[in-house]
This record gives C-alpha cells, sequence and structure tokens, in this order.
C-alpha cells in the first residue's frame, strides 16, 4: 500500500517512514503542503497520513485536493490534543482515523492495520461485484438465471449486516457455498468460518460440540474443549440442518442468541461470544414446526433474512455454464486434456432432472471427464451416466424411480409451499 | 469560593493546551526512533543512529518542558 506522510517535523516524518515500512507499506514523506502537491500524481498514494497544521496550509485541504482526483483514498490525520476538534472535523470530511500526538507506535500499527484489512475486503467485495456483473459468479457460486440474480442479490444485502440467515434449499444445492459467500462478503471476513453439521454428531455429544466443555465435566473429558461458538467468535457460523438438532439443545442455542453469552458444558461462567449464526436446513422449516423438530421461537430469531436456493431444475439456464465451469475447474487439477464439450453433451446435461442438484452435476462431470478418451465429452459418455435422460420413450430414473418425482413442476410446488 | 494562588497566576496569555501540544512533537519523535531503534536491535541492525535521534528529541521536549516551566513560575 502507498502511504504518503505529510508533516513538517523531520524526526516525526522519518519515524512515520521506517515504521510503515516495517508494516508492510511502501511510504514517501514529504514536509508541507507544497511538497504533497507535487508527488501526488507521480506517487499516487491509496492512503495519506497528514499533519493537521502545515507550514504552508491545512493538512485536511491536502487530503481533501488528493481525495477530489481519486475519491477511494483513505486519510488519517495526525494531530494533537489542542486540535482534538479539527480532528472531528476531519473525520466529518472522509479521513478513516486519526492519530493523536504524542504518537505511539502501538497505536499507529492498529489504526493502520485496520485501514489495510478494511482496504482488503472493499478490494475482495469489488473483485466479486465485478465478476457477479461480467460472468455471473458471486464468489464460488454460479448462475444467470433469474432464480439466481436474485439469490445473489440478497446475499449482497445481507452480508453487510449481522443478520441471522436461514438457508433453505433441497440437498447439495449449495447451501454451505452460500453461507461462505456471505461470510466473505461481510465485515468478519479475516475471523473463521466454522460450519458444524447437526446431523453428523451424536445428540449426546453436539451440545459440548458447539458450546465447549469444562475439564472433568463429564467421563473422558480430560481436558478444557473450546466449542464451535467460541472457535467462531468474531466470525461466522454455519449449523447446518438445524432442524437435526435436539430440543433441549434448541433451547440453549435460543438462550445463547437472545443473550449473547454461552456456558461451557461443565462450566460456571457466562462468556461473552461475538458470532453471525447462519443456518441451513434441506427440510421445509415450517412443516418442521408443525412436526415438532424445529422451536417457532428459535425458527423466528434464525429466520431473520431468508434464503432460499432453488433446485437446478428450476434453473435449467444455468446447468451449461455450470457444467463448463467444473470442467475447467477440473481439467485444471487433472490436466488429461479434455477441452470442450460435444453440444449434444450439453443439451443432455440440460434435459436431466437433476434431484442431487448441483452437488450431483459436479460429480457426474467429474466421472465424464474421467471416461472421455479425447478432447471432447460426448453424449455417448453421458448416455452411460445418466441413463434416464428424458426421451420420448424411457424415462426412469438411475434409481429405478420415475423421474417425474423431481420434475420442475414438481420442485415447484414444493418450493410454493415454504 | 475564591483561589488566591490562581488569582496570582503567572502569564494569562500562558496557553498550557498549547504548550502540551508543542511538546508532544518531540515526544511522538522520540517515541517512533525509539521503537525503529529496538525494531533495528532485533533484526541485528545498528540502532546507534535511531538512538540518537530519540536523545534529540528527548533533549528538545526537555528544553521546550524548561521554557514552559519557567512561563508558569513566572512571577
Amino acid at each position: 500500500m502507498r502511504v504518503l506522510v505529510v508533516e513538517d517535523d523531520v524526526a516525526i516524518r522519518r519515524g512515520l517512514e521506517s515504521a510503515l515500512r516495517d508494516l508492510g507499506a511502501t511510504p514517501k514523506a514529504v514536509g508541507t503542503a507544497g511538497e504533497a502537491a507535487r508527488v501526488l500524481e507521480e506517487f499516487d498514494p491509496q492512503v495519506l497520513i497528514v499533519d493537521l497544521n502545515l507550514p504552508d496550509g491545512d493538512g485536511l485541504e491536502v487530503f481533501r485536493a488528493a481525495r477530489e482526483v481519486k475519491p477511494d483514498r483513505d486519510g488519517i490525520v495526525l494531530t494533537g490534543q489542542a486540535s482534538l476538534d479539527s480532528a472531528v472535523e476531519a473525520l466529518r470530511a472522509g479521513v478513516s482515523d486519526y492519530l493523536l500526538k504524542p504518537l505511539r507506535p502501538a497505536q499507529l500499527e492498529v489504526v493502520f492495520q485496520r485501514l489495510s484489512a478494511r482496504r482488503s475486503l472493499e478490494s475482495e467485495v469489488d473483485t466479486l461485484r465485478a465478476e457477479l456483473q461480467e460472468t455471473g459468479k458471486l464468489g464460488e457460486l454460479i448462475g444467470k438465471s433469474p432464480a439466481m440474480v436474485k439469490v445473489f442479490e440478497a446475499i449482497r444485502r445481507v452480508a453487510v449486516s449481522n443478520a441471522p440467515v436461514l438457508v433453505t434449499g433441497q440437498s447439495g444445492t449449495g447451501k454451505e457455498v452460500v453461507a461462505r459467500t456471505i461470510h466473505r462478503l461481510s465485515r468478519r471476513a479475516s475471523a473463521p468460518f466454522v460450519a458444524f453439521n447437526c446431523a453428523a454428531i451424536s445428540p449426546t455429544l453436539i451440545e459440548s460440540e458447539l458450546f465447549g466443555h469444562e475439564r472433568g465435566s463429564f467421563t473422558g473429558a480430560d481436558k478444557r474443549r473450546i466449542g464451535y461458538f467460541e472457535e467462531a467468535n468474531g466470525g461466522s457460523l454455519l449449523l447446518d440442518e438445524i432442524t437435526e438438532m435436539g430440543p433441549e439443545l434448541q433451547v440453549k442455542l435460543l438462550r445463547v442468541l437472545e443473550a449473547k453469552t454461552l456456558r461451557r458444558v461443565g462450566g460456571v461462567q457466562d462468556l461473552r461470544v461475538d458470532v453471525r449464526l447462519i443456518s441451513a436446513t434441506n427440510r421445509d422449516p415450517l412443516d418442521a414446526i408443525k412436526e415438532n423438530k424445529l422451536r417457532e421461537d428459535l425458527y423466528y430469531r434464525l429466520n431473520v433474512f431468508p434464503i432460499a436456493l432453488p433446485p437446478l431444475a428450476e434453473r435449467r439456464e444455468d446447468i451449461a455454464v455450470l457444467a463448463e465451469h467444473f470442467r475447467k475447474q477440473i481439467e485444471d487439477q487433472e490436466r488429461s486434456g479434455v477441452q470442450a464439450w460435444d453440444p449434444a453433451a450439453l443439451r443432455n446435461l440440460e434435459a436431466y432432472p437433476w434431484p442431487g442438484n448441483v452437488r450431483e452435476l459436479r460429480n457426474v462431470v467429474h466421472r465424464a471427464h474421467v471416461m472421455t478418451e479425447g478432447d471432447t465429452i460426448l453424449p455417448g459418455v453421458l448416455e452411460e451416466l445418466l441413463p434416464d435422460v428424458p426421451r420420448p420413450a424411457a424415462a426412469t430414473s438411475s434409481r429405478g424411480t420415475p423421474t417425474t418425482r423431481t420434475s420442475p413442476s414438481s420442485t415447484a410446488k414444493r418450493t410454493r409451499k415454504r | 469560593m475564591s483561589n488566591p494562588v490562581k488569582s496570582e497566576s503567572p502569564d494569562p496569555a500562558f496557553d498550557l493546551r498549547r504548550f502540551f501540544h508543542d511538546l508532544a512533537t518531540p515526544l511522538s519523535g522520540a517515541s517512533l526512533h525509539l521503537e525503529r531503534a529496538s525494531r533495528l536491535a532485533a533484526r541485528g541492525e545498528d540502532p546507534e543512529e535511531a538512538l540518537a535521534t530519540a536523545r534529540r528529541e528527548l533533549h528538545r521536549a526537555f528544553e521546550l518542558f524548561e521554557q514552559g516551566r519557567a512561563e508558569l513560575l513566572k512571577p
């Protein structure tokens, strides 16, 4: 990061220059507003650190002029107690932070790191936005269909907030990928993302896995263990298959969400946690409530911002794009020279009902890639992999059940029920 | 309540906030260069020049302090 220091005191100037270099920045230091104006274009700083009182002018004016040319430039002002009011004015003018004199190197480090983290996050968000506009991609999510464009928009909106998100969708639609993308686009991106599948752990162990336990709290607890909530502190926690969590634990989860504190199993102390919760389920949550699999009060806590992922059969226009994306991804890993799709093969993919959704499509592409001997994936390879591609005569699924089981109309019905 | 000491306070023009502000400049320099000396030493480089700058800045701060003290003690 290029940082221009504008400070008339030579010792501070040189000290800042050296400290910034050690923090990984590329600094340049000048002593006057005039010099700053002269080097601005050539050095093209991303950040300016300016003293408010310069011998030939106002440091804030230097920052304003620099920002007029490039509005994404950040500023940090240097100020003493006597000009604290001016520092407040500077913050209003758009500077990101201020450093109070006498300067402490630790203070500089904190302010600089905070700014770097924010800038790198903003740059990632910009990259993702550009990617979305150009290629129909948002992180690892791919699709140009109206249904996916709506999902992308919802993700972008919710990522900047701290609201709990409930992601619903059939198995294989990409619920965890959505959760990761929300985390990656959020202010929490530099903190951990932890994913936990409530159905994968025995009910007796879930509590200790989620909230941790103290040493000796139960047989086998020979040392203290930090739970997933604490592990995700400052970041995001995905609770997948939330409806598989037992009713007693749902009460405890509700309490944690309300109080923002938790108690480890066998612990006596409440610990404050700051976690953004994203939960996911492949069931209809309202059905789960009726069947007493999900507490209604917890549902309302979790479902502040719902995102419903469409089944792949409801966004057939994305199938070819996804297939090509997976082919490229697999070819990058395996380097076996499979370069393209025969158009008829893509049509076969588009005709298949995809009960296993995007996950199944990826697996099929992988198998087709492995089975292809030339440089093009031909329809013949897919006919072996997708024996039940709907054709005028026979239409049964690979599992021997009628394909109408997951036809677009039946899945649409299920979605409407939500 | 009257305060005889305050009423006799030396130079009403003496600006304590300004004094702190001026003093903060060399103290900032000293602090930055002491830190720099410590980083140089940790990397096995010579911290002599950084320490000399820190000393100069502390001397400057001390001189400013003495000037301020003289102002405050003026009858």
